[in-house]
């Protein structure tokens, strides 16, 4: 009988030790996270996510494509700005070449980034005729690469002539270049990753000039002089 | 003498039986306090028909189904039937000369004086011996017999007065049982110590009688009617529940168009269910603290702010919950309801709100991080289930948990949002 009721005993205690296994369990499950979901729209909607590989090398922008079709999608990249809403045409832009495939994707970025600066950058989605940016995103430049000129032509040129200057880390956005000629600074009237033109200055006074490039505060001197005739 | 006209048997747990008519009504749209009005009286109204006897008057045996009520209930009266399909027969003490549930309590009917005023009851047999002890609850107060013999009663008295003395109230125990016992039993002075140290209480009455009874019959055992039922029970338990919950705003014109997922998440929680057997088996107060974690998701197409607009809410979710629950009390599976509110705290980990505004062929989408939700919510919740004893300290259950919960949460441009959450759970766990 004693036996008995001291197995009932203990396969009661089993149970209940089982039980509560079971529920602390339940509790460690309970603490992971859900993954989110997101309203079907008539475009594509793209989220911008958190900026990474942030170094005195530059930064790596993210973006994903959160809901919609992506076969329509002509492009992606992503804008940023110190200042102002990021946006195409209006502030630094990359735009990712290629067909895109999948729902992510992402792009380093080395160039026109001011050291401790603070940016907005926003993904975006160039479908049929909209464009569809992710919200913004923020974060702490450490800094990027010097613009570097390796050359420009013609090597000579009048006021109101168009120079062409060939290098590397320029911004694609014309307001981030700063054309410096004899002390004086203007913006290029195009700009993209590996070429900048100028139009020189009326007032510039003829003779020979040093030729520098001004992006994220770091400046890159051209290998030899422009002569302005 | 109770033995002429009762069977003896030790006492063992109570069988119940009863036939339920449950009121059910639409928790979401009616407030607390009509629930729980409804619920008590909806539970006071329940019979409870178990087996035994009656004795009538003419010493003839009537076996059927007793009505198993409160001590108060079943001190006046006696509802009898044969079957469980014939109507009810009512007996008053006058009527009859005992009646007794199977294997339980028994009670006899008996004259007392209580306040000058001699009335007949039922009163509970606690002991029987050379010596008879009983019972009595009037609503009053509880009260102790005890019988020689020849049946002549006296009751165990302890009155407390109250003095005053330096703005301090002093309650003053005159013990006058003591004295009463003293006297009963002078014939077994080994008994003084126990009467002494004597609380006017079952156990400790039922002791004296019986050891009594020991010293001075050879014969037959004392038998002892009352069931060991403690005062106050105590059960904890422990749970895990699935939970399918709507969220979504109401009372603002700028969220309330917002659409929600249904969103589905598991919690787990421990209860504490208290009852007061002596008063009421059925009914008990149960109160459960649970934590879980959920995410919520609105979407729609806000009249002013955005072209679309959508919420996600991470959040972890506390919720303690009170309410009386009523367990049928007879068999394994035993059908359970219970009526009461809750108390619900979000504990946000990420709140993001994100705008589509729409400006000729440009599509903007910006996130907030904020959300119009409220952080504390109360709340009504109505429970069906059924618990499984399958022993005395192991009681597994399942129960279906209707809740709707609300608060008021702040939004920048809109003072106060009303939100709602309406939430079907089912839990399973056990009690220890």
């Amino acid at each position: 009988m004693q036996e008995f009721i001291s197995n009932r005993i203990h396969k009661g205690a089993r149970l209940n030790l089982l039980c509560l296994a079971l529920f602390f369990g339940a509790i460690s499950y309970l603490t992971s996270c859900q993954e989110e979901t997101y309203a079907y729209r008539g475009y594509p909607r793209v989220n911008t996510l958190e900026v990474t590989n942030i170094s005195s090398e530059g930064v790596t922008f993210n973006g994903t494509i959160i809901s919609g079709q992506t076969a329509e999608i002509k492009k992606v990249g992503f804008a940023w700005s110190a200042s102002v809403n990021p946006g195409i045409n209006l502030t630094d832009t990359t735009i990712i070449a290629g067909k895109f495939t999948g729902n992510t994707f992402q792009k380093q970025v080395d160039f026109g980034l001011l050291k401790n600066g603070n940016y907005k950058v926003r993904a975006f989605v160039i479908y049929d005729s909209f464009t569809i940016y992710g919200p913004v995103e923020t974060f702490k430049s450490k800094g990027s690469k010097s613009p570097v000129i390796t050359d420009f032509y013609p090597a000579s040129g009048k006021k109101g002539d168009t120079i062409t200057i060939t290098g590397d880390n320029f911004c694609s956005y014309i307001y981030s270049n700063f054309i410096i000629l004899e002390g004086n600074s203007f913006p290029a009237i195009y700009a993209e990753r590996k070429k900048l033109q100028f139009v020189i200055p009326q007032t510039q006074r003829s003779g020979e000039t040093i030729l520098q490039v001004e992006v994220a505060g770091m400046t890159a001197r051209a290998p030899q002089n422009l002569v302005v005739e | 003498m109770i033995t002429n006209i009762l069977i003896k048997d030790d006492v063992k747990d109570n069988n119940q039986e009863r036939t339920i008519k449950t009121r059910t009504a639409n928790l979401m749209k009616i407030s607390l306090i009509l629930l729980l009005v409804c619920c008590f009286l909806s539970i006071k109204a329940q019979t409870n028909f178990l087996p035994g006897y009656v004795i009538t008057l003419e010493n003839d045996t009537l076996h059927g189904l007793i009505d198993y009520r409160s001590e108060i209930r079943n001190a006046r009266r006696c509802d009898f039937r044969e079957k469980a399909t014939d109507p009810v027969r009512e007996f008053l003490p006058e009527e009859i000369k005992a009646y007794r549930f199977t294997d339980s309590k028994c009670y006899v009917s008996k004259w007392v004086t209580i306040d000058s005023l001699r009335t007949p009851v039922f009163l509970e047999c606690l002991a029987d011996g050379i010596y008879d002890l009983f019972f009595l609850n009037d609503g009053m107060a509880s009260r102790y017999f005890i019988a020689n013999q020849e049946g002549q009663m006296t009751e165990l008295t302890n009155k407390v007065s109250y003095i005053r003395k330096s703005d301090r109230e002093y309650a003053l125990q005159q013990k006058k049982y003591i004295g009463i016992l003293k006297v009963v039993f002078a014939d077994c002075r080994q008994l003084d110590p126990m009467i002494n140290s004597a609380k006017l209480e079952d156990r400790s009455l039922i002791a004296i009688t019986s050891k009594y009874h020991e010293y001075v019959c050879d014969g037959e055992k004392c038998i002892i009617y009352k069931k060991k039922v403690p005062a106050v029970k105590i059960t904890w338990g422990a749970y895990m529940a699935a939970n399918v919950s709507v969220f979504s705003f109401s009372d603002n014109t700028l969220f309330e168009v917002l659409n929600t997922d249904v969103s589905r998440y598991p919690t787990a929680g421990m209860l504490l269910n208290t009852s007061l057997p002596k008063a009421n088996e059925k009914l008990s107060f149960q109160i459960s603290c649970e934590y879980g974690r959920a995410y919520f998701h609105n979407t729609g197409i806000p009249p002013f702010t955005a072209d679309f607009e959508e919420i996600h809410l991470h959040t972890s979710i506390l919720k303690t919950k009170g309410g009386f629950k009523y367990t049928w009390p007879k068999g394994k599976l035993r059908p359970t309801a219970m009526a009461g509110a809750h108390y619900l705290r979000m504990l946000i980990n990420e709140a993001v709100r994100v705008e589509d505004k729409v400006t000729f062929n440009t599509i903007y989408s910006n996130k907030y991080v904020d959300s119009p939700h409220a952080e504390k919510l109360l709340g009504l919740n109505f429970d069906l289930g059924m618990d499984y004893h399958y022993s005395s300290s192991f009681i597994p259950f399942v129960t279906l948990s209707i809740e709707q919960s609300r608060g008021y949460g702040n939004f920048t441009i809109v003072p106060t949002v009303n939100t709602k959450i309406n939430t079907l759970q089912v839990h399973a766990g056990i009690y220890f």
